[in-house]
């Protein structure tokens, strides 16, 4: 190993695992240090008033607790203490102790209402030494990597890991051959789908005749909490793995064959057989319906009708195109979930690749497009045997299935590794990265942050809950429609406009820093815009984990009573809404955070040297664009700590 | 039309390329061509492109020697490419004869020939 690498990766390893490990090294300095202090908190839906409180570090508090509505849960993070408030009644809390400095959140622990779940406030023990730990391990990272790279590493080479470092998962010793023969068989595609057919049942059900609250709801605790989260890792270690396993174009796809398993023939499919316009070969529209449902996120997550009616659009759609124009041209480019998936794909550490790119340049068969008796060609479209992308392949196998020399794998490589080896400019995809990491923002400071105006502002209106059949109440009202035109006019001008504007300004100036003033700011731009795609997809992570973190209970409760009527069919019903760890999350996040920035600093230079060939320009233009990742890390770290 | 009028020569040349692949046996050869034979007759019924189902053919002629063999693979693509060909062109051919009306009975009859003719001429 060369010195840049051991240099990079100990840095990185010792202040990703530093960051967590300060927390336990905290608080056992303050113990009993402060003075007694008794502080009035007003909890209302979905806030608490004061929306920060500032306390010092070794305080002890005794918090007088009023509702103003209905009745909330009084609950701090890391603190043993949950006491329901009625309405009307003050309650005196504590006295509490807090040896620990940093960022708490407050947050009701009875639901209330539909943005119950959002419903928080933040206690900042001063000093807030945490936020100088993760605004010093920022500078620690990003000093560290541009160090790195200005040691000029070798061009197939991220953050000390080789790319050509990769590993053929058929050929592992044991599981390599199971593995084959399973995704080679036939029946892998409907095997898989079917126990997620299953679970879409079921969230019909629930979301048209269940209870009508969310929480209480199979459909929203299994879609917005288990699936959105688990979706986010199943990206980074299995790529399109979900496309792979989605059941909404498969009762299409299953007509259209009118086969569950074989290959049909003669090959007429049962559809109209269009052609798929052009046009339409993006990301356009999956990008802007990603944005659009992200603007009705404080319904979708909260009142199961709003879910129920996506899916049953989502599946009406997804049938109906594939009988229209086959094979998955709805998820290539409908599909809102399919686009964020295929774009964070690009970084995935999961690939479907050629072993030996020349035989498949020899080959005339090329039955992995055309199809063969054991398999379709790639439904996809693509040309499997010359793929160098994630973003549209879809995991459906059929390649493994259908090459005569078994010349199509698995491999295991490095995060981003394709992205850092060419370039790639789409304006779609751009769009989706600027979408995908403002929204990354937005939602840790929305959601998880004390501001109620603005959850007030997207709720609409004060309706707790509706399933399909009472979908009529949550009509909403003109005021509460105007509110939320604001909070959809702020949300989609970050994403749109502002982010990309400011990321416009940052490539422009990179490349007059690199000297190129010849190059098209455009190319730049969107050459550049790639380091988005893990560090998004790693931010999102960060996001995942704490909701899973904080919110385990709900998915865990409903699978004893789907439709939350009181049953409780395997025990789990009774569960407590415990946060587990709730107070290390923030660290953990920024740790993921602060991975995702070094990889968004390499794979910019990178870029840089793809995109000029030369090390100099690439130096300079990195480290301009690095201003912006930075930023963005602080800013993260302000949300999470500040 | 008698079935040995049918003896086409270039399917024949065809065939010979194949022969000396050891795995490559009369038998599973002819069944393959049978398979392959009914699969035409079927998508030319249903309205399908020439072009594109008779190269989908040449893969059913590959994978059902393939299978019929016992092999999960061919053993080059240099191999795959020639039976992939071979399988292809007489698909193409055998599309041309139905489409000029001949009796697909007929041509059920004349596959044997082919194979008896190319193995066991000498
Ligand atoms: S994957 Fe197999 S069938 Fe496809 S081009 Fe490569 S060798 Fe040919
Ligand atoms: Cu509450």
């Amino acid at each position: 190993m060369r010195r840049s690498q051991i240099f990079i990766q100990l840095i990185l390893l010792a202040t990703l695992v530093s960051l967590p490990v300060s927390y336990f090294l905290l608080p056992s300095l303050y113990a009993g240090t402060g003075s007694t202090r008794v502080i009035e908190v007003k909890m209302r839906q979905f806030g608490f008033i004061p929306e920060r409180i500032y306390l010092r570090v070794g305080d002890k508090v005794v918090f007088k607790v009023t509702s103003l509505d209905v009745t909330h849960g009084f609950y701090i993070d890391g603190f043993n203490i949950k006491e329901s408030v009625l309405p009307g009644e003050t309650k005196e809390i504590g006295p509490i102790e807090f040896n620990q400095p940093g960022k708490f959140k407050l947050r009701c622990a009875t639901p209330c209402g539909p943005l119950h779940p959002f419903m928080v406030a933040d206690i900042v023990v001063e000093p807030d030494y945490p936020i100088y730990i993760f605004f010093g391990a920022v500078a620690v990272v990003a000093i560290a990597t541009v160090a790195y790279i200005l040691a000029k590493p070798p061009r197939g080479e991220l953050l000390g890991v080789s790319l050509d470092r990769e590993i053929d998962l058929l050929e592992v010793r044991g599981i390599g051959s199971l593995l084959k023969r399973f995704l080679r068989w036939r029946g892998y595609h409907f095997l898989v789908i079917l126990p997620n057919l299953a679970v879409f049942m079921l969230i019909f059900v629930a979301g048209t005749i269940g209870n009508p609250m969310g929480a209480f709801n199979f459909s929203i605790a299994v879609v917005w909490i288990l699936w959105f989260a688990l979706v986010e890792f199943m990206i980074l270690f299995g790529s399109r793995l979900w496309c792979g396993v989605c059941p909404i174009p498969a009762l299409g796809e299953w007509i259209a064959r009118r086969r569950l398993v074989g290959v049909h023939e003669p090959r007429k499919w049962l559809s109209l057989n269009k052609k798929w316009p052009k046009r339409l070969n993006n990301m356009w529209i999956p990008a802007l319906s990603f944005l659009g449902i992200s603007l009705i996120v404080p319904w979708l997550v909260t009142r199961p009708a709003v879910t129920v009616l996506l899916f049953l659009v989502l599946i009406i759609l997804g049938v109906v195109l594939y009988l229209v124009s086959p094979p998955r041209n709805f998820c290539r480019s409908i599909c809102p979930a399919g686009g964020y998936i295929g774009y964070h794909s690009l970084s995935s550490i999961l690939a479907v690749r050629s072993k030996d790119p020349s035989v498949c340049d020899k080959c005339v068969v090329k039955s992995c497009v055309r199809g063969s008796p054991r398999s379709y060609g790639c439904p996809w479209k693509l040309y499997p045997g010359g793929n160098k992308w994630n973003i549209y392949c879809g995991l459906d196998f059929e390649c493994l299935k259908s090459c005569p020399v078994n010349n199509m794998t698995l491999k295991l490589r490095m995060i981003g590794k394709d992205l850092a080896q060419r370039i790639r400019m789409k304006a779609d995809e751009a769009w989706m990265g600027f979408i995908r990491f403002g929204l990354a923002l937005f939602y840790e400071m929305v959601f998880f942050g004390p501001y109620a105006w603005i959850k007030d502002w997207g709720n609409m209106l004060n309706v707790y809950g509706a399933n399909l059949l009472t979908l009529y109440l949550l009509t909403p009202t003109l005021e509460g429609f105007i509110s939320w035109l604001k909070w959809a006019g702020i949300v989609s001008l970050t994403c749109l406009l502002l982010i990309p504007a400011v990321f416009l300004v940052f490539s422009w100036l990179a490349k007059i820093a690199a000297g190129a003033r010849k190059e098209s700011t455009k190319k730049v731009f969107l050459a550049f815009s790639y380091a988005l795609s893990p560090y998004g997809l790693l931010i999102w992570i960060a996001f995942a984990l704490t909701l899973l973190g904080i919110n385990w209970a709900y998915p865990i409760r409903v699978f004893s009573d789907p439709l939350g009527l009181g049953w409780n069919l395997l025990g789990t019903a009774d569960i407590n809404w415990q946060p587990f760890m709730p107070t290390i999350w923030p660290y953990v996040q920024m740790s993921i955070t602060l991975f995702g920035l070094a990889l968004a600093i390499n794979i910019t230079y990178s870029i840089a040297m793809n995109l000029f060939k030369d090390h100099g320009k690439a130096i300079r233009a990195t480290a301009v664009m690095s201003i912006f990742h930075v930023g963005a890390a602080l800013f993260f770290a302000m949300v999470l700590m500040g | 039309m008698g079935s040995s009028d049918l003896l086409d020569n270039e399917v024949l040349k065809e065939l010979e390329k194949i022969k000396s692949y050891p795995w490559v046996t009369p038998g599973i050869v002819e069944d393959s061509l049978k398979s392959v034979k009914e699969l035409i007759a079927e998508s030319i019924e249903a309205g399908l492109s020439r072009g594109t189902e008779c190269g989908y053919a040449g893969t059913k002629f590959l994978f059902s020697l393939l299978e019929a063999a016992g092999k999960d693979s061919a053993d080059s693509i240099e191999e795959a490419n020639e039976i992939f060909t071979v399988g292809m062109r007489i698909a193409d051919k055998l599309w041309g004869f139905l489409k000029e009306g001949i009796d697909p009975e007929a041509l059920d009859r004349v596959i044997p020939q082919y194979v008896e003719k190319v193995w066991h001429k000498g």
